[in-house]
């Protein structure tokens, strides 16, 4: 298998402290790993980093994608290039509609990969197709971006968003939080339907409940800014009935 | 002291105006009229050093040149600045009182009147009281324990005679002689006010207040308050006023000074009670205040919060100067206008340095044929990156001869800097009227409630000893409102 | 309507601003070679050049009219108009055109005497008034609807020259107006365009006004809409600022009847230089009236923009309900940005509101567009349309809203932002 994200040495400063101290880690194409760890670990800044947020700027070490440097390309660039992030709370955009929203990031996404853009009827073949693979209602579409959107739309337009750009690597922010049991298995088959052995998947949760549905391969524990431990889906299990408590010492 | 009870609050404020009386006692006057003699007699009165004397014949000079400002919405006679004492003291012999038991009894019987025994004990046992009774301060309490801590609390007549130096280096550093019209002649006449200086690191150990009472007809009340917060400091200050009942009316024209240095911390809060004239409009007190706080060290914070349910017209705007980076200001104000008062009162927050907040709440209260203006600024310099303002100013009208204003300015000069400002009218419902009286108020109970409700964001940043004293002025100042 | 309502400022400040002759001297030649009357001359003097101790001018360019010397400009050139009416895509035989000030084609001429009181207490209006004693007409009868395009164009023979159009556009009792104004003007050429529109809707009238003002980028614009609003009749006004040097734009709207209503919605769009600088004043003088004001700014290089908004309720205009929202969006550290959202509330039975914001373009949304792969300036291109879409999504009409969302789309890609 060919590696597809590999970060060595990952150090980053937030807000003048230092939030990753020395992350490595190896992703395989077609692997599913997930990052669990208590709160302040790290996951978000984690995540932020592979996507090139402003003011989330490694001072350390490296990360590279495919082969390519991903630190030296901007957050859109990162996006065509495959990365998805799902994001743990999704920003509210008025104005804007969650059509048009999808219309433009696909066509920016596909011009940057040298495909042409989709028509419109083609586009509106796709979405409709893909909205109702996640049970939601075409007329949320045409509302703005997750303005007004319960915590479940919300995780659902994500997903609807990872099915239309097709990434290579999803970074999934606890994209379980806010759940009920239904939205979490018709998110979970959103997930699952993306599997396949050209994509990865890094999960990024606090508990092991989504990994009921989307079984991981392999599982990191994310203490202090560093991976402490790494198991198999096994690892999370033992986290859910041991708690986080073992590892917040072993990192200091 | 816990909250009171409407029923209880009323009926303890039943009737008019109740500091209105006057004290029998025999007075210095200075003679009527402002010119460059009155100035040299209220320095040599006391015993001023000459630099002092020269800035303020420097401020007389500049207000000469200068008009009354007509931009605030508030109408009134033209005052003849020539018919007033600009001192007035109670007589008494060469050298002040050395202690508080050779005070006039006079004086301290009418302090204990308005509800402030310059005692330290009883009531106000926590809280140290300087009294300024016309020109000057008549009494300062807790003296000793405060300087034990290290701070120094005294009139600022002493303060010029004892820390000459702070004075000097403070004295209108914030608020300049010749700020304007008001501030200038201030600095040109002030008699008497209150000093403070809290040293590094101290945390001053109570709450401090300055007492103010026009007694004398006639006369005009200017005085200067200086508050000096040196880094890691922190300190409670709180004024109240009042004055006789008269049908002139008399001009209190003030300058407040604050300077907080870095990490250091000033809460200055106001009950204002001065006489609003009476139900025909006849009377009150004017009262043109300047005050100003400067934000200088990183991390600073000046709060003022003030209740003004007095005078016939107040026109003041208590302002912070956001210097240092991440300091924080804040303006937290309650004002009511009834029968014939004018209020055009608000702040003015600058914001120079990085990380600056501030935070506005204005509720204005308007019942009668009041006239209550909010006027606001906030001002983003171009170096105040990240800053942020909120600025929420709610009106509250009962019956339909008041008016209610809000006049805020924004001037934004930095991108990263963020201003917020909402604001709201609206009366009494018909609705939360009914529903309070069904359930046994009457309507001015009622009215009560629902204006110490409305107000409730504001009176919570008032020291508790003041916050009920506060809640039942309210009520009494809104007396025959409704009905 | 008195003085003291609108805030007696004028009435403060009239004596500074008529001591200095000097600045008026120019002035007074154009009144006399209007053959103006002497009453507007007075007027004209009593309310004083703007001047920035003046609340309503406080932000204004106020320079301009004291310090440069302006000269009424001659006839335009038919080629001239001819040409910047193909750029507009203007079809001169279905539009009403003013060229300098002057209706073209003779096309419902009128006398220019100010019908809105609002007008009266005016200085440049005033001015407007005494300048061009003809006023285009346009008359709406009971029961009618007229669609509209009036175009103003203002194009000297060279700088320092100014134009003075009058518009009086009279709805009566239950008729509909949909009536677009364009105001625009040469490219390069320093030019003073001192627009009025007066409007008076009728009893029931309804007048859905959009108005465009794009002036050449050397051009000085002081334009006004005054409508005064009869019992139950209802406003809808949207207006865009694109271009000029240095823009002002008022709306006053006086509510002389119950149960009116007002949507006045706004957006302007300043770079370079350019300084605007948009008022309103709304005047409930009735009861039951209401009025909707929706105002949104994009400042980007060394732009300055005010808005300046007044909701005025006179004693008994019971049950008036007013909102106001202002938010600016400052695209560079140089651009700046002011707010005054102002309420005199003399009712009690009230329902007033404002809120004005002024702030940066909101990282996250940004990181959220990239992070879907919109490139930066596509996503803040997309961030300004939709800012500045609130406004034009008032404008009924399905392919004029387009146009404009367009033109704010090319205005952000000549700033080089977006494809």
């Amino acid at each position: 298998m060919t590696v597809m994200l590999e970060i060595k040495n990952l150090h980053t400063t937030v807000g003048g402290r230092e939030i990753l101290n020395g992350v490595n880690l190896t992703i395989r194409a077609g692997e599913v790993h997930a990052i669990m760890g208590p709160n302040g670990s790290g996951k978000s800044t984690l995540s932020y980093v592979l996507a090139g947020r402003d003011g989330y700027t490694p001072t350390q070490g490296s990360v590279t994608f495919q082969g390519r440097d991903l630190l030296a390309l901007d957050p859109a660039e990162r996006a065509a290039a495959g990365i998805f992030l799902g994001f743990q709370y999704p920003v509210e955009i008025p104005g804007i509609s969650t059509m048009n929203f999808l219309r433009t990031a696909l066509n920016a996404v596909r011009k940057a990969r040298g495909e042409a853009e989709l028509s419109a009827a083609d586009f509106l073949k796709l979405v409709r197709e893909k909205a109702k693979t996640l049970d939601m209602d075409p007329e949320m579409l045409k509302r703005s971006v997750n303005v007004g959107f319960s915590g479940g739309e919300k995780k659902r337009n994500e997903m609807l968003q990872m099915a239309m750009l097709q990434p290579r690597l999803a970074i999934l922010d606890e994209t379980d939080s806010g759940l009920d049991i239904d939205a979490l298995k018709v998110v979970s088959h959103g997930i699952n339907a993306l599997r396949g052995p050209e994509r990865s998947l890094l999960m990024i949760t606090h508990y092991q409940r989504l990994l009921d549905y989307v079984v991981p391969d392999v599982v990191h524990v994310l203490a202090k800014g560093r991976i402490v431990k790494t198991g198999g889906k096994e690892l999370a299990l033992e986290l859910e009935r041991e708690g986080y408590a073992p590892y917040v010492g072993e990192a200091a | 002291m816990t909250a009171a009870n409407p029923h209880e609050t009323l009926e303890q404020i039943a009737g008019d105006y109740k500091y209105g009386f006057v004290t029998d006692i025999e007075s210095e006057l200075a003679p009527k009229g402002l010119n460059e003699d009155i100035i040299r007699f209220i320095s040599d009165k006391k015993g001023e050093p000459a630099w002092l004397l020269d800035w303020r014949l420097k401020a007389y000079r500049h207000w000469l040149k200068m008009t009354e400002p007509t931009w605030a919405k508030v109408s009134y006679p033209d005052i003849d600045f020539q018919d007033i004492h600009y001192y007035a003291a109670p007589k008494r012999g060469k050298d002040g009182p050395k202690s508080l038991d050779e005070v006039d009894p006079e004086l301290l019987a009418t302090y204990e009147k308005l509800g402030i025994p310059l005692k330290e004990r009883g009531i106000l046992a926590g809280v140290a009281v300087d009294a300024v009774f016309d020109s000057v301060s008549v009494a300062t309490t807790f003296k000793d324990k405060l300087k034990e801590a290290g701070v120094i609390f005294s009139s600022i007549s002493e303060a010029v005679k004892e820390h000459p130096e702070l004075v000097k280096k403070y004295l209108g550093s914030v608020v300049p002689y010749s700020d304007n019209f008001y501030a200038t002649l201030n600095s040109a006449v002030f008699t008497d006010g209150t000093f403070v200086y809290v040293p590094k690191g101290v945390r001053c150990p109570m709450e401090l207040s300055t007492y103010f009472r026009i007694n004398e007809a006639k006369t005009g009340q200017f005085e200067r308050t200086l508050i000096i917060a040196e880094e890691g400091s922190y300190v409670s200050y709180l004024e109240g006023c009042t004055a006789p009942m008269r049908d002139e009316n008399q001009l209190h024209a003030a300058v407040v000074e604050l300077v907080a240095l870095d990490d250091a911390e000033i809460k200055y809060s106001t009950v204002q009670n001065w006489y609003p004239g009476d139900k025909q409009g006849r009377g009150g007190i004017y009262n043109f205040v300047t005050k100003r706080g400067a934000c200088r060290g990183k991390r600073s914070k000046i709060s003022w919060t003030q209740v003004e349910t007095g005078s016939a017209i107040t026109w003041k705007y208590p302002s912070c100067i956001l210097q240092g980076d991440n300091s924080v200001g804040e303006f937290y104000s309650v004002a009511v206008t009834n029968n014939f008062q004018q209020a055009d009162t608000g702040t003015k927050m600058i914001h120079i340095g990085r990380n600056t907040r501030s935070t506005i709440v204005s509720k204005g209260i308007s019942a009668g044929r009041g006239q209550n203006t909010y006027r606001g600024l906030v001002r983003m310099l171009s170096g105040a990156e990240g800053a942020r303002n909120h600025t929420q100013c709610d009106s509250l009208l009962i019956g339909d001869a008041c008016g209610a204003h809000t006049v805020p300015y924004i001037e934004v000069k930095n991108p990263t800097a963020q201003v917020e400002h909402e604001a709201t009218t609206s009366k009494i419902s018909d609705d939360q009227l009914f529903y309070c009286r069904q359930r046994g108020l009457s309507a001015e109970e009622a009215v009560a409630l629902i204006v110490n409700g409305f107000c409730k964001d504001v009176m919570l940043h008032l020291p508790m000893e003041f916050a009920v004293e506060a809640q039942k002025l309210l009520g009494v100042s809104l007396e025959g409102s409704v009905g | 309507m008195s003085a003291k309502r609108r805030n007696g400022f004028q009435m403060k400040t009239m004596a500074a601003s008529t001591t200095n002759d000097d600045k008026l001297a120019h002035y007074r030649a154009a009144f006399e070679h209007a053959q103006a009357s002497e009453t507007l001359w007075r007027r004209f003097v009593e309310l004083g050049l703007p001047a920035r101790a003046q609340e309503a001018w406080h932000y204004a360019d106020v320079g301009a009219f004291s310090r440069e010397s302006w000269a009424m400009a001659a006839p335009a050139d038919g080629a001239a108009v001819r040409s910047l009416l193909s750029e507009l895509a203007l079809d001169p035989a279905t539009s009403l055109v003013l060229a300098n000030g002057r209706v073209l084609d003779d096309k419902g001429v009128g006398s220019a005497a100010a019908g809105a009181a609002a007008l009266h207490a005016h200085s440049l209006a005033t001015l407007n008034e005494a300048l061009t004693p003809r006023a285009a007409v346009i008359t709406i009868a009971a029961g009618e609807t007229k669609t509209l395009t009036v175009a103003s164009l203002t194009l000297p023979a060279g700088d320092g020259e100014m134009a003075h159009p009058r518009i009086a556009i009279k709805v009566a009792a239950g008729a509909r107006a949909d009536l677009r104004f364009i105001f625009a003007g040469s490219a390069g050429k320093r030019y003073w365009s001192n627009p009025v529109v007066d409007i008076t809707l009728g009893e029931g009238a309804e007048a859905r006004l959009v108005s465009m003002a794009r002036e050449g980028e050397q051009a000085l614009h002081t334009g006004v809409i005054a409508a005064t609003v009869e019992r139950r009749a209802r406003l809808i006004l949207t207006e865009l600022i694109l271009g000029g040097r240095s823009i002002r734009r008022e709306t006053l709207v006086d509510f002389i009847g119950e149960d009116g209503a007002a949507d006045l919605a706004g957006a302007y769009l300043g770079g370079g230089e350019t300084r605007i600088d948009v008022r309103s004043e709304v005047s409930h003088l009735s009861p039951r009236c209401r009025s909707r004001q929706l105002y949104r700014g994009v400042l980007d290089d060394k732009a300055f923009a005010a808005f300046q908004g007044r909701v005025y309720v006179a004693p008994h205009a019971q049950g008036s309900d007013a909102a106001q929202s202002t938010r600016s969006l400052l695209l560079q550290r140089t651009a700046e940005a002011a707010a005054k959202p102002e309420l005199e509330i003399h009712a009690d039975d009230v329902k007033c509101s404002h809120g004005a914001t002024v702030g940066e373009l909101d990282p996250d949304m940004l990181f959220y567009l990239e992070a879907r792969g919109v490139p930066p300036a596509e996503a803040r291109s997309m961030l300004v349309k939709a800012f500045i879409g609130e406004v034009l999504e008032t404008i009924a009409d399905e392919s004029l809203r387009e146009r404009n969302i367009d033109r704010v789309g090319r205005w952000m890609t000549g700033r080089g932002e977006g494809a």
